[in-house]
C-alpha cells in the first residue's frame, strides 16, 4: 500500500517493505535502507543507509512533526491508495482500487502500454488532494477502468496490470 | 529607611513571571501571581506560592487592569508589586496608585515613568543634561516652520510620532521631495495609533546599531551601569537577538556610552532598573529613549556580570540601596540571547499557533532557557508569541555563536512552527559572525527567512524517518511477508 507523505506542498508516494534486519523505504523511485536500532514512544534511533540518526517525533491526526539532524520538519500523512488482487487471487493480474471517493484528474498511461514499477498510470483527486497512481511493478496496463473527469466511489477498480513475459 | 518585602505580587505572566518568582523565592519572599484563566496551567502558576484569578474581556485586558490587580494585592496582603515588562510596567498612573495605596512599586517613581514615556520630553531632558541626541526638530505648534526646519537638517531623515513606540508610524525619508507627504502620513498614523499627531524628525543614521546600557539607581543620586547590550538584530523594529558586549564598540566608545547613560540616570535621580537606549553609527551615538523597567534581554547582562537583576530590583525597592559600587561590577565573557517565537519566518514572520506536543529545551554548560511554556500547553493567539529566550554564554563571542548554533539545533519543539531554524541561519551568518548586523539588516535580507527546499538525501531521510514513525506503514511492512518476498525478487 502506498501512503502519501506531504512536505512543503509536495506529496510523495511511499511504502515500507521488510528486508532482512530492517526495512526498505520506497519513495520517488528510490530505495532507502532503514535499520531500527531502538525506539520508545516519540523517539527513534535509526540507521538510514548506514548513517545513525536520533529522531524525535509527534503525531497529531494526519500531522507528523519531526526533529532530526538538528532541524524540524512538518509532514502530512495521506490515506494510502489501497490495492487489492482483482478476484481469484491471481497475483499476476492485480488492480488498484480507489481508497476513497474521488475524481479522475487525468489518465497518464493507456491500455496495452508497457510500464515499469513506479511509472505514473493516472492521477486522481480525493478530498482536494491529488494522488498519482503508479505501477506497483513491471507489467502491461490491462485496462484503465475509469475515464478523465469521472467520479468514483471507494473500492472501485481504477487500473489493472498484467504481467509481461 | 528600609521596608522589607515579605510578600510580592507579580503583575505579569509567562517567562518573566517565572523569572521573578524564582528570585523572590530564593530570597525567602512569598509570591502571589495574578493569573487569567487562560494561564492557570502555566509553569508560573504552578511555581507561585499563591495565585489570584483575574478576569477581563480578553487575557491581555485582565493583565492591564491596574485597579483589579492592586485590589488583589491588598486583599492578599502583599507589600510590593513587580510589574515585569510590558503590561503595566511603564504605566505611570498604576505606579502612582500602588504607591498611594502604601505598597512598593518595584520600579522607578510614577513621575520618572511619565517623563521617560514621552519621547519629546525625554529627549529634551537628555539634551539639557549633555547626553548626545541626534540633530532634530521637535514639533511645535507651527507646522509650516516645522517642515522648513526639518528640511534644513538634510537627508536622510527619520520621522516619528512623538508618542510612538514599536516602530509604528516611523518613516525614513531619503528623498527630500517626499518630505511633506511623509510627514502628513506619519502625523495621521500617530493620531490613529497613539491619539497624538505630534511628530519629531531627526537625522537618520544609515545602518544604525541599537546599543543600550543597563543602569540601576537608588533614587538618591547614586547610579551604576552594568555594561551595554547590542540589540541590532531586529525585524520590523523588534529585537530577536541581543548580546553583550557589543561587537562594534571600541573600549573607549563603550566607556563613553555607558557614562552618558549614567549621567542621564543621575540627572533624573533615577530609582531601580532602567535601560538607556542609543542609536550608534559612524562613531557617533545618540540618545533614543529610556525604558523604565526590566528588559526582556536582561539575562545577557546577568550572564556576563554574574548578578541577578531581579534581586537588585527587589533590594533597591526595599530601600537597601545599590548592592554594588561601580568598581565592584565586573564583566566576563560573551552572552547572546535568541528569542524563540511561535511564528513562520518564510511567511513574513506571521504568528503561528498549535499544541506543544513536545517542548524540550536544550541544557548544558553556558546554556540557559527562560520560558513560560511547558510541554502539553497550547500556543494561542491570546498572548505574545514568544515561546522562550535561549541564552548562551561562553568565554568569547565566537564560542558563544557556536554554543547558540548547537543549542538551537538541540531545542525540540513539535506541534507548532517556530523561528528556530531562522535564528540558526541568522546567528551563523557571515554578517552576524563579522558583527555587521545593523537594525535594517534582516528586513533588507528576506532570503535569510526563506526555508531551503527539501531535496536529495535529506528528503529521503525525512521520508524514511516519517515512514518509520507511522504505525500504519510499519504494520503493513511487517504483516505482508508474501509481498516482501515478491519485492525482494524485483530488486535482485
Amino acid at each position: 500500500m502506498r501512503h502519501g507523505l506531504e512536505i512543503d506542498g509536495v506529496t510523495h508516494d511511499v511504502f515500507l517493505s521488510p528486508v532482512p534486519g530492517g526495512f526498505c523505504l520506497h519513495a520517488d523511485g528510490q530505495e532507502t535502507l532503514i535499520v531500527c536500532e531502538g525506539e520508545t514512544q516519540g523517539y527513534l534511533a535509526l540507521a538510514i543507509d548506514g548513517e545513525d540518526v536520533d529522531i524525535r517525533y509527534a503525531i497529531a491526526g494526519e500531522d507528523i512533526f519531526l526533529h532530526m539532524d538538528g532541524r524540524h520538519y512538518h509532514l502530512k500523512h495521506h490515506e494510502p491508495v489501497r490495492r487489492f488482487a482483482s478476484g481469484g487471487g491471481d497475483e499476476a493480474n492485480a488492480a488498484a482500487r480507489a481508497p476513497m471517493p474521488g475524481t479522475v484528474v487525468r489518465l497518464v498511461a493507456a491500455a496495452g502500454q508497457t510500464v515499469a514499477a513506479g511509472d505514473a498510470l493516472l492521477v486522481i483527486e480525493s478530498m482536494k488532494l491529488e494522488t498519482t497512481i503508479r505501477a506497483w511493478r513491471d507489467g502491461e496496463v490491462a485496462e484503465l477502468h475509469v475515464s478523465e473527469g469521472q467520479t468514483f466511489e471507494r473500492g472501485v477498480v481504477l487500473v489493472s496490470l498484467v504481467e509481461t513475459e | 529607611m528600609t521596608r522589607p518585602i515579605r510578600k510580592l505580587l507579580i503583575a505579569n505572566r509567562g517567562e518573566i513571571a517565572v523569572r521573578i518568582i524564582r528570585t523572590a523565592q530564593r530570597l525567602g519572599i512569598a509570591t502571589v501571581l495574578v493569573c487569567h484563566d487562560l494561564d492557570r496551567e502555566s509553569p508560573a502558576a504552578a511555581l507561585a506560592n499563591e495565585i489570584v484569578l483575574i478576569d477581563g474581556r480578553t487575557g491581555v485586558a485582565a493583565y492591564l487592569d491596574g485597579a483589579q490587580i492592586l485590589s488583589a494585592a491588598q486583599k492578599v496582603g502583599a507589600d510590593a508589586i513587580h510589574p515585569g515588562y510590558g503590561f503595566l510596567s511603564e504605566n505611570a498612573p498604576f505606579a502612582k496608585a500602588v504607591a498611594d495605596a502604601g505598597l512598593i512599586f518595584v520600579g522607578p517613581t510614577a513621575a520618572m515613568i511619565d517623563l521617560m514615556g514621552d519621547k519629546v520630553r525625554a529627549r529634551a531632558f537628555a539634551q539639557s543634561h549633555g547626553v548626545p541626541v541626534a540633530p532634530s526638530v521637535i514639533e511645535d505648534d507651527d507646522p509650516a516652520n516645522f517642515v522648513a526646519k526639518a528640511r534644513a537638517l538634510g537627508a536622510p531623515l527619520l520621522v516619528k510620532p512623538s508618542a510612538g513606540g514599536g516602530g509604528k508610524g516611523m518613516r525614513i525619508v531619503r528623498d527630500m521631495a517626499r518630505l511633506d507627504e511623509e510627514i502628513a502620513q506619519a502625523r495621521s498614523e500617530g493620531a490613529r495609533y497613539f491619539g497624538d499627531g505630534r511628530l519629531y524628525v531627526e537625522r537618520f543614521v544609515e545602518e544604525p546599531r541599537h546599543i543600550e546600557v543597563q543602569v540601576f539607581g537608588d533614587g538618591k543620586g547614586h547610579v551604576v551601569h552594568l555594561g551595554e547590550r547590542e540589540c541590532s538584530a531586529q525585524r520590523r523594529f523588534q529585537k530577536i537577538i541581543e548580546e553583550t558586549p557589543s561587537p562594534v564598540l571600541s573600549p573607549a566608545m563603550r566607556a563613553k556610552i555607558c557614562q552618558a547613560a549614567v549621567d542621564l540616570a543621575k540627572a533624573a535621580n533615577y530609582a531601580n532598573a532602567g535601560t538607556v537606549e542609543f542609536i550608534y553609527g559612524r562613531d557617533a551615538f545618540y540618545f533614543l529613549e529610556m525604558n523604565t523597567r526590566l528588559q526582556v534581554e536582561h539575562p545577557v547582562t546577568e550572564e556576563v556580570t554574574g548578578l541577578d537583576l531581579v534581586e537588585w530590583q527587589l533590594r533597591i525597592a526595599s530601600g537597601e540601596g545599590l548592592p554594588l559600587a561601580q568598581d565592584a561590577i565586573k564583566t566576563q565573557g560573551h552572552a547572546i540571547e535568541l528569542r524563540v517565537y511561535a511564528e513562520s519566518p518564510p511567511r513574513g514572520f506571521l504568528p503561528t499557533t498549535g499544541p506543544l506536543l513536545v517542548f524540550d529545551p536544550p541544557e548544558g554548560e553556558g546554556v540557559r532557557v527562560d520560558s513560560g511554556f511547558r510541554q502539553g500547553q497550547r500556543v494561542t493567539s491570546a498572548f505574545d508569541p514568544m515561546l522562550a529566550k535561549l541564552i548562551v554564554a561562553a568565554p568569547h563571542r565566537g564560542a558563544a555563536i557556536e554554543r547558540a548554533h548547537e543549542a538551537l539545533r538541540e531545542f525540540v519543539i513539535l506541534g507548532c512552527e517556530t523561528n528556530l531554524a531562522f535564528l540558526d541561519t541568522l546567528v551563523t551568518s557571515d554578517a552576524f559572525r563579522a558583527g555587521d548586523v545593523h537594525t535594517g539588516f534582516i528586513d533588507t535580507h528576506p532570503e535569510l527567512a526563506q526555508s531551503q527546499a527539501l531535496e536529495g538525501d535529506e528528503l529521503q531521510r525525512v521520508l524514511a524517518a516519517t515512514a518509520m514513525a507511522l504505525p500504519a506503514l510499519r504494520e503493513e511492512a511487517e504483516d505482508i511477508p508474501a509481498l516482501h518476498a515478491m519485492m525482494g525478487g524485483w530488486r535482485n
